[in-house]
């Protein structure tokens, strides 16, 4: 028995060595920046030094979610396609049309699809989350090792970020995965998508209404909107060609050619020639499917989830029926 | 005295059948005497006749044409019409449902040139000048509603837009397509406005309900429950 404990104890100590050779620690994240960005050491190890590790965030992260268990459609929907969302939507609409119109006009990126987004995401802005981001950032770059590598990159982001914009890095708020302001940008995005709309030189995702509307749109032209096209239908699925059209890639890879020869039923009036993805929901009463085009993915893009940009379409279009 | 009594019954019966013959209709019966069956004609054609029995006509014959001194091959007398710049046609119907007031003067999206969402119609079509909805404010009806099935996500509607479970539309026996009416359940008072988008052969039903209108009736669990359909 002790020899069976030793082995045991011998195994541990090795997979945790493994586990910890990975992790990169905080004293190597911070001569990587000195070396590699130019930044002040004893800045930077101020910084991290005053930043809190949040239990309640790897709480959060740890939560059991298998994939079989996920919400049904039919009740994801209802957090947040409701009256009041559609309500306060046209609010929102009517408060901001100028600058939405203008976002519409420069990025082809409907009004309605803005006001989604930043509805599913905020709540129209209210609610853009209580964590400080450097907090969220360093809890999960250097004790989630799971996802440490995206994290650390996103904080090296975010540390840069607020140098060129000239902003404290310790005030900023966002949400316990660190996406920051009414859009809900990641650092990264914030780089590489956001846009001062406002001709203030200042891109304030935070508080800046204008601002935020014009990089959401930014980052849907910037990951390929086409204007004018449509986003998603329904369609019917041949029952013996179910399995094989969902096995596909999450992607509009193939053609309405290629899905209908492997049995898609589509009445629309959309090409042969465009690009197609098969999309099933779950309802009441059974599943059904639905077929999403080159707009459907790029609203995928901003989060990685068929129902998060199904209930984003479902929104958008509610906010236009309650508006006009 | 039993003697007596049938006289009188006799006189009676006398009187009521001379007062019979006195009254009858049949006055002019001397003046037109009816034939006897034997001699009457036998049937013949009735007057009025159906067009498929009436006989051909009789074409007159025609005269052979005149010739004139003209010669045969001359200019064509039509004009050729000038090209006219073409006119910039509405889309008929929005690809989503509308309610009225999107013909309000106040409306900024009246005369934006916001990007296109539908594909330009033929120009040959005749369009509507604007976004034009049906409206039928006398219709009112009162029943129960048939419910699209699942499997009928994504096939063809008599408008010709796609049915979408989770738009809010319906389908309705004559009311014109494209026009909105209000469904009320009167069980609970909650109301609705639905787009009809397409038609209904079920004439025990008033209105044919897609899934998430129905589900906002609470129609799901118990579809039978007395809806009230009015126009808008």
């Amino acid at each position: 028995m002790n020899k069976i404990k030793l082995v045991i104890l011998i195994l541990i100590l090795l997979s945790s060595a493994i586990l910890n050779a990975k992790v990169i620690t905080q004293e190597q994240f911070i001569n990587d920046m000195v070396s590699k960005h130019n930044f002040g050491k004893l800045y930077l190890t101020k910084l991290l030094g005053k930043a809190k590790v949040k239990r309640s965030i790897l709480k959060i992260m740890s939560r059991p979610t298998k994939k079989g268990k996920a919400k049904p459609w039919y009740k994801y929907r209802k957090t947040f396609v409701n009256a009041k969302k559609i309500k306060a939507g046209v609010k929102f609409w009517n408060n901001n049309a100028a600058t939405l119109q203008r976002a519409e006009m420069t990025f082809g990126v409907p009004a309605k699809i803005i006001i989604a987004i930043i509805g599913v995401e905020t709540i129209y802005g209210k609610n853009t989350g209580n964590f400080r981001v450097l907090d969220a950032l360093t809890t999960l770059a250097f004790h989630y090792p799971r996802r440490a590598d995206y994290f650390r990159k996103e904080l090296e982001n975010y540390l840069i970020l607020t140098h060129d914009e000239g902003i404290d890095p310790l005030q900023q708020k966002g949400s316990y995965a660190g996406a920051m302001g009414i859009g809900q940008f990641m650092p990264s995005s914030f780089r590489n998508y956001a846009i001062d709309f406002d001709g203030d030189n200042k891109r304030n995702i935070w508080t800046n209404y204008a601002d935020a509307i014009g990089s959401v749109a930014n980052y849907f032209n910037k990951h390929g909107w086409q204007t004018g096209k449509p986003i998603i239908t329904a369609t019917k699925i041949r029952t013996n060609s179910i399995k094989k059209l969902l096995a596909l890639d999450f992607a509009p890879k193939y053609t309405l050619q290629q899905l209908k020869q492997w049995g898609l039923l589509y009445f629309g009036t959309e090409p042969n020639y465009t690009n197609g993805m098969i999309i099933d929901l779950e309802t009441k009463l059974g599943t059904a499917y639905w077929l999403g085009f080159q707009n459907y993915y790029v609203i995928t893009r901003y989060n990685h989830s068929k129902h998060y940009a199904m209930a984003v379409y479902q929104l958008a279009e509610e906010i236009e029926n309650a508006k006009f | 005295m039993l003697n007596f009594k049938i006289l009188l019954l006799g006189f009676i019966v006398s009187s009521c059948s001379i007062n019979h013959y006195n009254h009858d209709y049949n006055h002019d019966r001397t003046t037109t005497p009816v034939a006897p069956i034997h001699s009457r004609p036998t049937y013949s054609e009735p007057t009025y006749n159906y067009p498929r029995h009436r006989p051909p006509k009789k074409l007159a014959p025609v005269a052979p044409p005149k010739r004139s001194n003209k010669p045969i091959y001359s200019k064509p007398t039509y004009r050729i019409p000038k090209k006219r710049p073409l006119k910039k046609i509405a889309p008929s119907y929005p690809a989503t449902r509308l309610k009225n007031n999107r013909n309000k003067p106040n409306n900024p999206r009246k005369n934006t040139s916001r990007p296109r969402y539908l594909k330009q119609p033929s120009k040959y079509l005749k369009q509507p000048s604007s976004n034009y909805v049906p409206n039928n404010p006398n219709y009112i009806a009162r029943g129960y509603a048939a419910q699209y099935q699942l499997a009928e996500n994504g096939i063809k509607t008599a408008s010709g837009q796609i049915y979408d479970m989770y738009n809010m539309t319906a389908a309705h026996v004559n009311l014109p397509l494209m026009s909105n009416v209000m469904v009320k359940n009167l069980r609970t008072g909650r109301t609705i406005v639905v787009t009809i988008n397409d038609r209904l052969y079920n004439k025990q039903k008033i209105i044919k309900l897609s899934y998430i209108a129905a589900d906002s009736l609470n129609l799901l669990r118990n579809p039978s429950q007395l809806l009230e359909v009015r126009g808008l």
